[in-house]
């Protein structure tokens, strides 16, 4: 059975002749350092590996992580080349900057834009200007700024979930790497909180009723914590609950605070798929959260090599789903099928999340 | 510090334009004498130089060091509880101080602890009374006198024989081993969790620094590196990923997660970026000689820390400011958290770390200098001085001068070790180990 790895294929070592050093081994006599027989005194690299006589459960996590690394490689491939562009994308906000970003010195000098934009510019963008700028251009010279500045925090933003959801994806997570990814984007979203880019929702985000993606999002959470009896870390959300997700069942009355935020994260590109970033962070952290060896005993429960599988996390889910917290929300919810659908449509979602980050 | 000559050790040959992933070079260790140089690949094999004695007939060669042994550490496995691959690459060796005519090393992969020990055999009894040369009996109808065997000199045979597997320790990756000056104990450091083993004991282990949360949503720092310090057995100090560095005293609490000291150097709010907390996380930190500094590097610096001073570190070197401005790019492609080493010399004068394009860099502490040197065949021919290289960054371009922008950031020096005594350093670039040696102390000799 081919052992579960990453993308990259390892060339099968060059068997090399070596007597086992302290056996039978005659070292020869010492002479001044030459590559070819370096070579022949190395180790013969074990080449082939015994098969893995693991029981259901290795087999069943070899297949679904050659799955996953199959999907994923698919997905990341497209998503990696592609993310700095990713950034600029069309949908932009607010028309008059349709033209695009100007590179280059603007009138307000701001060190932490000085600081992104020469970086993320430096690949070499240019984007064509489309026209009408020279009159506006002294007036909303300091706006642009602002505007690229957010902007370029969320490609930012964007890039550190793409490289969490890589890292869970696979063999061999470097915790370190992830820690500090994650907390970048902690501290992204607490900077966003900050200054007022939740506040500055338009009032017909609300009739986009994100309650769908909330309960979905719940829920997940949920299902995930429940069952694993871990946290993982906190989502985009968790800014605004309180601590643990013991808590969810303020769930309504935080409902008010995620309302704008998730909104506002509709704000910045595409609403109906930068809201399910929302979730996605959830989900990279819940099954991060798996792969940590903290949750070895989690493993033992009945959800083990499913859970690594959305879809089966989401259809478990459906069947286990707790019935306290949940109460706040189904009053608001439709009925039970509207929940399924809601998650298979956040699925559909996340897919279409990647294609906008791929601008496919 | 200046004119290095240099030799190459490579494990491919270099007719192969991409080194196997199997070679590449992942750490490397001088024993405390000098005479030993050990490297361990990802491919979990150690191979260990020994420095050729000084000879009056061949003044070339002195002290060269040449391929003394090769074994296989540690193999690749499979954790089937966690349906993870644990990698068979050595993380980290660490000599232990001779005591008797064997050599003795640590190596470590992910989980497991491997002590190693190498001894050598030069002669070898002859002259059996029961059996014959080749381990046979005899017939006894044969035998018609008695004989003392006698010990002949034969070809010299190296053996290495592991004496102890320290395993099922830590639950995260290993990231460093520490050798206590006691000589009796050691710890090992993963990212969240310390353990202090006895040498002798390898179904028990210490657990003196627990990091981990209770929640592990709430995890926002690992430890990155940890040593002993070199007299106190009691006093060790670990890094964490937020840029502290925390001097624990183990008589003060059997579990040292109150540190003793805290090192921290407060953040410049002029440079804060996003990628600030990431460049401050420390890569590797080493005790002085005299045991009285603390070297550590993050991404862009090399500091020097006296330990009686927490409040900030009381030497800064920039190793390659140019990349700050990439920092972006840098952190798309995950060089940001590539981890490089530090060294001292041995009169703790002069460190040492490595960059990126095969550059490497010493500062001198004492006069302030430092240079920039680069490890690959075709820039110098083997025995040439090295010529010290410059990365310019805008302005006045002299001939030789590389622009940022065209380093390779592919060809990083993580790991560097500096020789005890003299001037001679191992540089690990990729699956070559390049060799150098101060050009005054080889006309010396």
């Amino acid at each position: 059975m081919p052992r579960p790895r990453g993308f990259e294929q390892e060339a099968p070592p060059p068997a090399r002749e070596w007597p086992i050093s302290g056996r039978s081994a005659r070292r020869a006599q010492r002479r001044p350092f030459v590559d070819a027989e370096w070579r022949s005194l190395a180790p013969p690299r074990a080449v082939g590996r015994s098969s893995l006589s693991g029981g259901k459960l290795a087999a069943a996590a070899v297949a679904v992580a050659e799955q996953r690394t199959r999907r994923a490689a698919s997905r990341v491939r497209i998503v990696v080349t592609k993310a700095p562009t990713a950034c600029w994308n069309r949908g932009s906000p607010l028309p008059r900057f349709s033209c695009g970003l100007r590179v280059g010195r603007t009138g307000r000098r701001d060190p932490d834009n000085r600081s992104l934009k020469d970086t993320m510019f430096a690949r070499g963008l240019k984007r064509k200007c489309v026209g009408h700028e020279e009159d506006v251009e002294g007036a909303l010279a300091g706006l642009k700024t602002v505007s690229s500045y957010s902007l370029q925090r969320q490609s930012l933003l964007d890039m550190s979930l793409v490289k969490l959801q890589l890292c869970h994806m696979l063999v061999e997570p470097n915790l370190c790497r992830s820690v500090l990814i994650a907390n970048t984007v902690r501290q992204i979203q607490e900077e966003m909180t900050q200054d007022g880019t939740w506040r500055a929702v338009a009032p017909q985000a609300a009739e986009r009723a994100p309650l769908d993606r909330l309960v979905s999002t719940e829920i997940l959470c949920r299902a995930a914590w429940g069952q694993e009896g871990a946290h993982p870390a906190p989502g985009l959300g968790d800014g605004h609950t309180q601590g643990p997700v013991s808590d969810l069942c303020p769930v309504t009355s935080a409902q008010a605070p995620r309302h704008p935020q998730s909104s506002a994260w509709e704000m910045d590109g595409p609403r109906e798929n930068r809201g399910s970033f929302h979730k996605s962070l959830d989900q990279i952290f819940e099954t991060l959260e798996t792969k940590n060896p903290s949750c070895m005993e989690e493993l033992f429960s009945d959800v083990d090599s499913p859970y690594y599988d959305l879809d089966t996390v989401l259809t478990g889910m459906m069947g286990g789903a707790r019935s306290g917290p949940c109460e706040g929300l189904e009053g608001l919810a439709p009925a039970t099928p509207a929940p399924s659908s809601s998650c298979k449509s956040d699925l559909g979602e996340l897919d279409h999340v990647v294609e906008i980050l791929v601008e496919t | 510090m200046d004119g290095y000559v240099q030799r190459v050790l490579t494990a491919t040959p270099s007719r192969l334009a991409v080194p196997l992933p199997a070679d590449i070079i992942s750490t490397v260790e001088f024993n405390h004498t000098g005479e030993l140089l050990a490297t361990g690949d990802k491919g979990g094999r150690v191979v260990i130089f020994q420095r050729e004695p000084e000879s009056k007939n061949a003044p070339h060669s002195q002290g060269e060091y040449d391929v003394y042994s090769t074994f296989q550490s540690h193999e690749p496995e499979f954790d089937y509880l966690k349906s993870l691959e644990i990698e068979e690459k050595i993380n980290k060796i660490k000599w232990l101080p001779q005591q008797n005519a064997a050599h003795s090393l640590l190596s470590t992969n992910d989980k497991t602890i491997k002590l190693w020990k190498i001894t050598e055999r030069d002669k070898r009894p002859e002259g059996y009374n029961l059996k014959d040369e080749e381990g046979k009996l005899k017939d006894l109808s044969t035998v018609t006198s008695l004989q003392v065997p006698v010990l002949k000199p034969m070809d010299l045979m190296v053996e290495v024989s592991p004496r102890r597997i320290f395993a099922n320790g830590h639950t995260y990756h290993i990231n460093s081993i520490s050798v206590n000056s006691d000589c009796e104990t050691y710890m090992s450091a993963d990212d969240l969790r310390i353990n202090l083993w006895h040498l002798a004991i390898t179904d028990r282990s210490f657990n003196i620094v627990d990091i981990k949360p209770a929640n592990m949503e709430d995890l926002t720092e690992v430890i990155t590196a940890s040593e002993f310090h070199p007299h106190h057995c009691n006093l060790f100090v670990y890094s964490s990923s937020k840029g502290s560095l925390r001097l624990c005293d183990m008589r003060a609490a059997a579990l040292c997660d109150k540190h003793s000291k805290l090192f921290e150097e407060p953040e410049d709010p002029s440079n804060r970026s996003f990628f600030s907390e990431i460049i401050s996380s420390v890569s590797d930190v080493k005790f002085s000689h005299s045991g009285r500094y603390m070297l550590t590097r993050d991404y862009l610096t090399v500091k020097v820390w006296d330990l009686n001073m927490e409040a900030r570190p009381i030497e800064t070197y920039q190793v390659h400011d140019y990349l700050r401005s990439k920092l972006c790019s840098l952190y798309e492609n995950d060089c940001i958290f590539d981890k490089f080493e530090c060294a001292w010399n041995g009169s703790d004068s002069v460190i040492m770390t490595g960059a990126y394009n095969n550059f490497f860099r010493m500062f001198d502490r004492n006069t302030k200098r430092d240079v920039t040197l680069e490890a690959s065949r075709e820039s110098s021919k083997p025995r040439a001085v090295l010529k010290p290289r410059r990365v310019c960054v805008g302005g006045k371009r002299r001939r030789d001068d590389i622009s940022v922008d065209s380093l390779d950031f592919t060809k990083k020096i993580l790991h560097t070790a500096w020789h005890p005594a003299e001037n001679i350093i191992a540089i690990a670039a990729t699956n070559n180990l390049y060799i150098f040696q101060d050009k005054v102390n080889s006309d010396m000799h």
